[in-house]
């Protein structure tokens, strides 16, 4: 598989493709990025679907005529973007049939956490590592939205379905390596002032979409699933320390964790948990959030930090926008993969006014958290993009920003000595106890994906609990509650290995709640 | 394409030549109309430039022929220019009065041309010291696609499209300036005072360098060529970029875009942010030299453009996804469809069934009428008020996304040019324009404004204007103009209080005036109240939500969105009127209103906008019926909407133990009869409420019960009441 070029592969696709597709040769593909690669070899690429261009035509077939001689080759275009290697003396015959590609840009996953990167390679290039925390670093900076690691991925449409990718999709795919300039047209066609960047490029032979970065494997899962009882409590053990041994706001910070979205109907969104802890104490270390996150950051796979401050909310990009002069889409903070948790750091608030671009950024987090989409910039219209970003507030008071659920965090009075210490200590267990740090990051990752069955009879019981709670309190109760109830039901039992509903489920859910609504009064 | 089958382009010219000459129509006057033949002359006489060859016509005349011109337009093009080149001359019947440089250049040419003739009438002279056809050309050639041929999603345009006619449909992100485009070149040598011809039909060209008249190229006397501007033809051009609409963008994509080339009189055609039908030819950009090389195997593509239209406001139902076809008007026949369209609204928002009615009417709207200068509007506006947490939002959003010329926003205004207009400096031109605001953008169709209490006062005076006379008047930075706003609108608002406070009157609670609260067609009332059965209905659709990830199968199965926006598009179509025999039943029903608003101590008023408001939502109730008349049961039906608006702000009366029973708002009619006077006269009182519309026993009952409370005393002879 080394040796593999385009050439070979056009003429002896099928065979490749058996080889590819034996189980552990996929892996073996080198990683670009991870090591030194010599163009026109097959790597494998990870990244996130930043942008989609418009396609190209191609040429499918050309001749190279030898002038001297007369003689001719006749040679494929598949998998090239360029004619190479030309003698003198050569000349080019293109062929008649156009073909067509298309091109998606890839970034690294955006919030990729240190430990999720592939750490099967020990000689990771320094350099590379080295532009990646520049890269973290500069993205505040509204100067600087090209990531200089962007890739570009031409998918030929007769080997992959194009209709299945989408934006800000996680995809990896294996094909050649290659350098092309891609044009920054700025209207004219002559096009003699783009400026042209060189950048790297794959011809994609296969693309696989993944869902979350975790190995694919029915072993894991079934580990998983059997050991859920364990690992939750040892999950709510870490968590409870770390939010000062309050064991209730453990509870919701799990389920923030573990939620996914299961289902979406046009502005509803079950399974949606943006949570918001509040009551921050005033008192404690300011970098409690930070240590807090850092925290969260070492258990999920993708995490993004904001802190919601006047001048990140008028300075930032977050949201994405068509560059009509470079036809980009202009990356903004929030373009984020499926499930990167997104923590909004709001106890740093000072009062101060926001610019026209603040009240948009602002709108845009409203509506991420509260319908799970965003609207992208295109100026002549927007276009509103699904997400699905979890997103966690942590604020003093009440937050300038909606939820889901909000509670408020009761530090154990005992906890409150020394904060820096005892998120070291938490952080420090983890780091000593690998092998549990990566049964709770895969329980993180799929424990609430598993299949989960309702009993009609339980229904029922549901159902005239919430109209007898109705009955008694209308001003406090909603249909919304009822979602939440059901939601949190959901998660207790698939977060203890349950895949079933049952009266003892629907009465702790009932219970946490009404918990948590008495703790906020 | 083309290629599959060997045409013989010798008899498709014939063929051309003879439908140039003898196509005939049927002209207005159901004459026969030799059409092409008319503008042939005209061409020919250079009254006109541009002809559109209509393949409907083409298709007519012979179809196989048509099927070759849109599957190799290029080709064609220049085939029928040739034609018709040659055709010019035989319909000329006179001189062309005016001659441009060109003519008398070309004219000095020929002459200079035959005495070098005589001069030297053994040799040959260089085929390129022809003159290219395309330098005394003075028409343009123009296709118009098959009407009958869909227009394309950009996104569907591939490689199988090359060289094809096709019709796409998009938005103008950039346009150049317009440009004159060498044509054919003309150079001349500063050796043998020859001169050469170059045609130019690529977008760059490389300049000739050596003199290909016999003498230069046998001595190769290193002779210069200059090129000569004025004898060089150029053309307009402007290149377009256009951008797929949203809706054609399916979810998680990225709108793809298009480069589009206008030439001569296609240029012009549209701006930046114009939505265009452009019908023309998918090309591959050919390059040459270094660049063909640079840019290796890749060839960009372009649209050679042979028509533009502005799909504006004026022609709007362009802009639809077609025509309902037959399976879709039997899915929406049956008597119910009213109550399944409304349905259909929003599905996920559980209830609220009349609310969903009266959103549907605000869609399809009423008919604008123009008696004699004065201005009657047929948009009816719908302000929804309700404590936080009703789905009220929700509501706008989904009207939003179904509408088809829509706007959201929030009365605090999101952007600088909140909801009216705003004057603003175009980054590229420095030019002061006028840019609208939400209320202007959505002309024509629906404006959501969420939390319209919170408006800020300059957008509300502005709304007084657009809600009745349904335009924006505007004197910013010596800019003074009126621009259209005719929309609907569709307020959410929220009580001051937090929660709606039943003790105050509307005003109070929505804090906005009484003069805007009244120009809206209804007002409605969202209120949470526990409901033994509602809430269980509530609680089951949740849990099926729940338990499915689905909505539940309700007795109406939702429409499609598309299919509704199509239905309303028919709607709309439709301008019913009101029949003469049911004025009477239309005024009485009015005046009747009026009686009951005076005997309620009512929160909302009664006025003659009600009785527009009602004629409003019938007309809109027969458009949605696809009818040209209203009928009675329209009325009916309006009115019971009426009632049930004022139903959702009377109830809280009730909630908060103060029924308006008839003895209550008798009493009130009374008070307001006394005044300040103690006394009052019981004849008096009966005459008053009669007209009030109470019967006498009611007004005996009450009289009876409040003197029972000590309210007042009645005297013996029964002849007058004091008050205590």
């Amino acid at each position: 598989m080394d040796m593999w070029t385009a050439d070979i592969w056009n003429g002896n696709e099928e065979e490749c493709k058996i080889i590819l597709n034996e189980p552990g040769n996929w892996e073996k593909v080198p990683l670009l990025f991870d090591d030194k690669i010599a163009l026109g070899t097959f790597v494998r690429f990870k990244g996130m679907i930043q942008d989609m261009l418009n396609p190209e035509y191609y040429s499918s077939n050309f001749k190279i005529i030898n002038s001297e001689n007369d003689e001719f080759t006749l040679r494929q275009a598949k998998y090239h973007s360029s004619i190479k290697n030309l003698q003198p003396g050569e000349e080019v015959v293109f062929g008649d049939t156009l073909m067509e590609r298309h091109i998606v840009a890839c970034i690294p996953i955006p919030g990729l956490n240190e430990w999720a990167k592939d750490v099967t390679d020990t000689n990771k290039n320094a350099e590379a590592q080295q532009e990646e925390n520049i890269n973290k670093r500069i993205r505040l900076d509204p100067a600087c939205q090209k990531y200089s690691k962007e890739i570009f991925i031409f998918v030929y449409p007769e080997d992959i379905n194009i209709n299945e990718l989408k934006l800000n999709q996680i995809v990896e795919v294996v094909g050649f390596l290659d350098r092309r300039t891609i044009q920054e047209d700025n209207g004219d066609l002559e096009g003699q002032s783009s400026i042209a960047k060189e950048t790297h490029c794959i011809h994609a032979v296969q693309l696989k979409l993944l869902k979350n970065l975790i190995p694919d494997n029915e072993e894991t899962y079934k580990s998983i699933w059997n050991d859920a009882p364990n690992i939750h409590a040892e999950l709510k053990f870490v968590l409870t320390q770390a939010l000062l041994g309050d064991s209730l706001v453990a509870d919701y910070l799990l389920f923030y964790l573990v939620s996914t979205i299961y289902n979406r109907q046009h502005n509803l969104v079950p399974g949606k948990f943006s949570l918001n802890i509040r009551g921050i104490p005033r008192d404690i270390e300011q970098s409690y959030t930070k240590h807090l996150y850092s925290l969260i950051s070492y258990l999920v796979v993708k995490s993004e930090y904001l802190p919601i401050q006047i001048h990140t909310l008028n300075n930032m990009d977050m949201i994405p926008r068509k560059c009509y002069t470079s036809n980009r889409l202009l990356n903004g903070f929030l373009q984020l993969s499926d499930r990167t948790h997104l923590v909004l750091d709001e106890t740093d608030l000072q009062p101060g006014n926001l610019d026209s671009k603040g009240i948009l950024n602002l709108e845009a987090l409203k509506n991420i958290i509260s319908n799970q989409q965003m609207k992208y910039d295109f100026t002549y219209y927007g276009m509103d993009y699904e997400t699905q970003i979890p997103t966690l507030t942590l604020s003093i008071g009440k937050s300038l920003l909606p939820c889901d659920i909000d509670i408020v965090l009761k530090p154990d009075p005992s906890y409150s000595a020394d904060v820096e210490e005892t998120m070291k200590s938490v952080l420090d267990y983890l780091k000593s106890q690998l092998p549990l740090v990566d049964k709770l990051r895969k329980y993180i990752a799929i424990i609430s994906t598993f299949p989960f069955k309702y009993d009609q009879d339980i229904l029922q019981v549901i159902e005239n609990d919430y109209v007898e709670m109705r009955r008694v309190d209308p001003k406090n109760v909603s249909g919304d509650d009822l979602h939440i109830f059901l939601m949190i039901s959901k998660l207790i039992a698939l977060c203890s290995g349950k895949n079933e509903f049952d009266n003892p489920i629907w009465e702790s859910g009932k219970s946490l709640e009404n918990q948590r609504k008495l703790r906020n009064k | 394409m083309a290629k599959a089958g060997f045409r013989d382009y010798e008899a498709d010219k014939a063929k051309l030549t003879e439908f140039l000459q003898n196509y005939k129509t049927l002209d207005s006057n159901n004459k026969n109309h030799a059409k092409y033949a008319v503008q042939l002359t005209k061409l020919a006489h250079r009254e006109q430039v541009s002809l559109h060859i209509e393949l409907d016509d083409l298709d007519h005349f012979d179809n196989s022929l048509a099927d070759a011109v849109s599957a190799n337009a290029r080709r064609y093009n220049s085939m029928i220019a040739d034609v018709v080149q040659g055709l010019l001359p035989s319909y000329k019947d006179h001189e062309h009065v005016n001659k441009d440089a060109l003519d008398v250049y070309i004219e000095h040419r020929i002459l200079a041309q035959q005495r070098q003739m005589m001069m030297q009438a053994d040799e040959n002279v260089a085929p390129t010291n022809k003159y290219p056809p395309e330098l005394m050309r003075r028409f343009e050639i123009y296709f118009k696609d098959l009407s009958t041929r869909k227009e394309l999603p950009i996104r569907d345009v591939k490689a199988n499209s090359i060289g094809r006619l096709i019709s796409v449909r998009g938005i103008v992100m950039r346009s150049t300036e317009v440009k004159p485009m060498v044509v054919v070149a003309t150079y001349s040598c500063d050796l043998c005072g020859g001169e050469t011809y170059q045609p130019v039909n690529s977008l760059t060209f490389k300049p000739l360098e050596f003199c290909p008249s016999p003498e230069c190229s046998a001595n190769k006397p290193g002779s210069r060529l200059y090129l000569q501007t004025r004898g060089s033809k150029f053309i307009k051009f402007q290149e377009l970029k256009i951008q797929e609409l949203s809706d054609q963008v399916p979810i998680g994509n990225i709108p793809r875009s298009l480069t589009v080339l206008c030439r001569g009189e296609a240029t012009r055609q549209a701006v930046p942010g114009d939505h265009v039908s452009v019908t023309g030819i998918f090309l591959p950009l050919v390059r040459s030299g270094f660049r063909q090389i640079q840019q290796g195997l890749l060839s960009d593509t372009f649209l050679e453009a042979h028509s533009i239209e502005c799909l504006n406001k004026l022609n709007e139902e362009k802009l639809g996804e077609g025509e309902l076809s037959e399976e879709e008007v039997l899915e929406l026949a049956g008597d119910d469809f009213y109550t399944k369209l409304a349905a259909s609204l929003a599905p996920e928002i559980y209830g609220h069934e009349d609310i969903k009615k009266a959103l549907l009417l605000l869609l399809v709207g009423g008919v604008d009428r123009a008696p004699d200068g004065m201005k009657i509007r047929g948009s009816i506006n719908i302000c929804l008020m309700g404590d936080p947490g009703v789905a009220k939002s929700q509501l706008l959003s989904y009207i939003e996304r179904l509408a088809r010329r829509s706007q959201y926003t929030t009365g605090r205004g999101s952007s600088g040019v909140g909801l009216t207009a705003a004057v603003m400096k175009d980054p590229l031109t420095n030019e002061m324009v006028l840019e609208g605001g939400a209320l202007v953008l959505a002309d024509q169709g629906v404006c959501c404004i969420d939390e319209f209490d919170k408006m800020a006062e300059s957008d509300r005076t502005a709304i007084h204007e657009v809600m009745e006379q349904q335009t924006i008047s505007i004197a910013k930075a010596g800019i003074m103009t009126r621009l259209n706003a005719r929309v609907s609108i569709l307020a959410a608002a929220n009580p001051a209080y937090g929660r709606y406070d039943p003790d105050r009157t509307i005003e109070a609670n929505i804090q906005l005036p009484a003069a805007l609260l009244s120009r809206f067609d209804l007002l409605w009332l969202i209120q949470d109240k526990p409901n033994r059965e509602n809430d269980l209905k509530l609680a089951q659709h949740i849990t099926y939500v729940h338990k499915y990830s689905r909505q539940p199968p309700s007795n109406v199965q939702a429409l499609d969105m598309s299919l509704m926006r199509r239905y309303i598009d028919l709607c709309k179509k439709k301008t019913p009127t009101v029949p003469v025999e049911l004025t009477e039943f239309l005024v009485n029903s009015y005046v009747d209103l009026r009686k009951d608003s005076r005997n309620k101590s009512d929160t909302t008023f009664t006025s003659a906008r009600n009785l527009l408001a009602i004629l409003r939502i019938s007309t809109a109730l027969a458009k949605l019926r696809l009818s040209d008349l209203v009928e009675r049961e329209d009325v009916v039906e309006a009115m019971r909407l009426l009632e049930m608006s004022k139903q959702s702000l009377i109830k809280i009366n009730e909630k908060t133990g103060r029924p308006s029973t008839v003895v209550d708002r008798i009493f009130n009619v009374i008070r307001e009869l006394a005044g300040r006077r103690t006394i009052v006269k019981m004849s008096d009182i009966r005459e008053y409420c009669t007209s009030k519309g109470f019967n006498t026993s009611q007004v005996d009952d009450c009289i009876e019960e409040y003197e029972m409370l000590n309210v007042w005393q009645v005297n013996q002879a029964k002849t007058t009441i004091t008050f205590i």
